[in-house]
């Protein structure tokens, strides 16, 4: 058993508050941040298991969460970029 | 667990909370890169300092530029309150109860975890050539797991294009209006610090041979530094990439897969490296990918295909 | 030399907390970027040479002073485009 670590418990929330915030925010800005909530929950409960080993951290989810940083960015700049280009579609309409 | 870890914890939380709740997209934005930092400090309190470095430069650093410069490229009407939600209170009320059972169930799972055990870790540890590189992470990203990063630079490069075809250029839409223009400040500060960031950055890339950093902490310092030129004018957009700008764009992906395909036919499998070589080739790999990633994230925040640099 | 530095850090943490009740009780943003940015930056300094007396090393405390260098060069400059960026609102809506 793992016990009560305070850490495992926040990313568990931080998912669950992330999921809320994804389906009850309008606005595309929040989704993303909310989806990016969502992650750092996963990564932190990954980086919790990660310490499970007797001697040391697990290097394998440390790299694993690493990979996952960058790649929840690329999806976020981009998601950005559709975001910019939806309000500018939006504005030449109305004009 | 001790008092320290419980209030990051609690603070992780509320800031988090306070982020996906103030109506106001300012706040929002600037809570959400605190929450960054705090999870930097906490990666760093969970013997992570590489992702402590990584959450820092990339995480909070390039994501807060890209997100408070798209809330300024927003038309006002867009940037202000944004409604609290649309759907009725029923399903608000199934959404909160859904979400926070997902919450307990992985609070759960996790608490049902064995404590102690084996990982996947202590056989990449044992098969690791590590004095080649004598760092566990940087071994893991580069060798045990090349497939992840190799991919992962391809997603990186995927999501450049895909801004660009979005045709929606971020350092164009911040207007010439804005407070970082005609201040005597900016240079002084460009000339301080875009040094400052070019050394830290190529040592961090170095340096994560032997202790924290890499490649990917390293290129997004090196990525700071061009953002601070682009926002101080001084690096300007270009419709057209140069033939040079696109080879040190795939130049990272091209080495990483060039190193796994010639060595195939040694080692009858892709991208597995003899041991004497191993070192070398995860360094060369390792500066290369530097250079790419720390392109791709400023053409991310850019926006635009090409680059150039604008005399003062 | 432990008890020193930790005098020293617990005197910066004292300015931190200043900075933060002035940030959160005056009322407009110059008097509150005034609090923030000058108390904060006594309050770095004061950690840093705090950790740098309990650490006892002459490379740690060169380390740490560059950082508090750089600390507070991009908290002057961050705190003069802030309150630009707000006299020009101003001088825009008056």
């Amino acid at each position: 058993m793992m016990g009560l670590d305070v850490y495992a418990i926040a990313a568990a929330v931080l998912v669950g508050l992330g999921f809320h915030g994804l389906i009850t925010q309008p606005h595309p800005l929040k989704r993303l941040l909310a989806v990016n909530v969502v992650g750092n929950g996963v990564f932190l409960a990954l980086i919790v298991l990660a310490r499970r080993l007797p001697d040391g951290p697990d290097p394998i989810p440390h790299a694993m969460v690493l990979t996952g940083i960058v790649i929840a960015v690329s999806a976020t700049a981009f998601g950005l970029a559709l975001v910019r280009r939806q309000a500018r579609d939006a504005e030449e309409r109305d004009d | 667990m001790n008092l320290f870890d419980a209030l990051t914890a609690l603070l992780l939380v509320l800031l988090a909370w306070r982020c996906l709740i103030v109506p106001d997209l300012f706040r929002s934005i600037v809570l959400f890169v605190v929450f960054g930092l705090l999870l930097a400090l906490t990666w760093a309190r969970l013997d992570a300092p590489d992702l402590a470095l990584a959450e820092a430069a990339i995480g909070a650093g390039v994501l807060g530029v890209l997100l408070l410069g798209t809330w300024r490229a927003l038309g006002s009407p867009r940037r202000g309150e944004t409604p609290s939600s649309s759907l009725p209170a029923g399903l608000r009320v199934l959404s909160a109860a859904g979400s926070a059972v997902l919450a307990g169930a992985l609070a759960y799972g996790l608490h049902l975890l064995p404590g102690t055990g084996d990982g996947a870790g202590t056989l990449a540890l044992e098969t690791l050539p590590l004095p080649a590189t004598g760092q566990p992470v940087t071994a893991v990203l580069l060798d045990f797991r090349s497939y992840d990063t190799l991919l992962e630079t391809a997603v990186l490069l995927m999501a450049v294009v895909g801004t660009w075809l979005a045709r929606s250029p971020l350092l164009d839409a911040l207007s010439s209006e804005d407070a970082t223009a005609h201040t005597p400040v900016m240079p002084v500060l460009m000339r301080l610090f875009a040094p400052v960031l070019l050394v830290t950055g190529a040592y961090l890339v170095w340096a994560g041979a032997y202790t924290p950093g890499g490649a990917f902490q390293g290129g997004a310092v090196l990525a700071a530094a061009g953002v601070l030129l682009a926002l101080g004018r001084r690096l300007g957009t270009a419709p057209d990439a140069g033939w040079l700008l696109r080879l040190l764009l795939v130049l990272g992906v091209l080495v990483f897969i060039g190193a796994g395909l010639l060595l195939m036919p040694a080692q009858n499998a892709f991208m597995a490296y003899p041991e004497r070589w191993a070192g070398l080739i995860m360094h060369l790999v390792e500066y290369t990918l530097a250079v790419s990633i720390a392109l791709s994230l400023l053409l991310l925040f850019t926006g635009r295909p090409g680059l150039r640099g604008i005399s003062g | 030399m432990t008890l020193l530095g930790s005098l020293v850090i617990v005197a910066g943490l004292f300015f931190y907390l200043a900075g933060t009740v002035g940030m959160l009780r005056f009322p407009d943003v110059y008097s509150r970027l005034h609090a923030v940015t000058k108390a904060d930056n006594i309050g770095l300094g004061l950690l840093c040479l705090g950790c740098a007396l309990i650490l006892r090393s002459w490379t740690l405390a060169a380390l740490l002073a560059v950082i508090w260098l750089l600390a507070v060069t991009a908290a002057t400059v961050g705190c003069h485009l802030i309150a630009r960026n707000r006299l020009r609102q101003d001088q825009g809506v008056e």
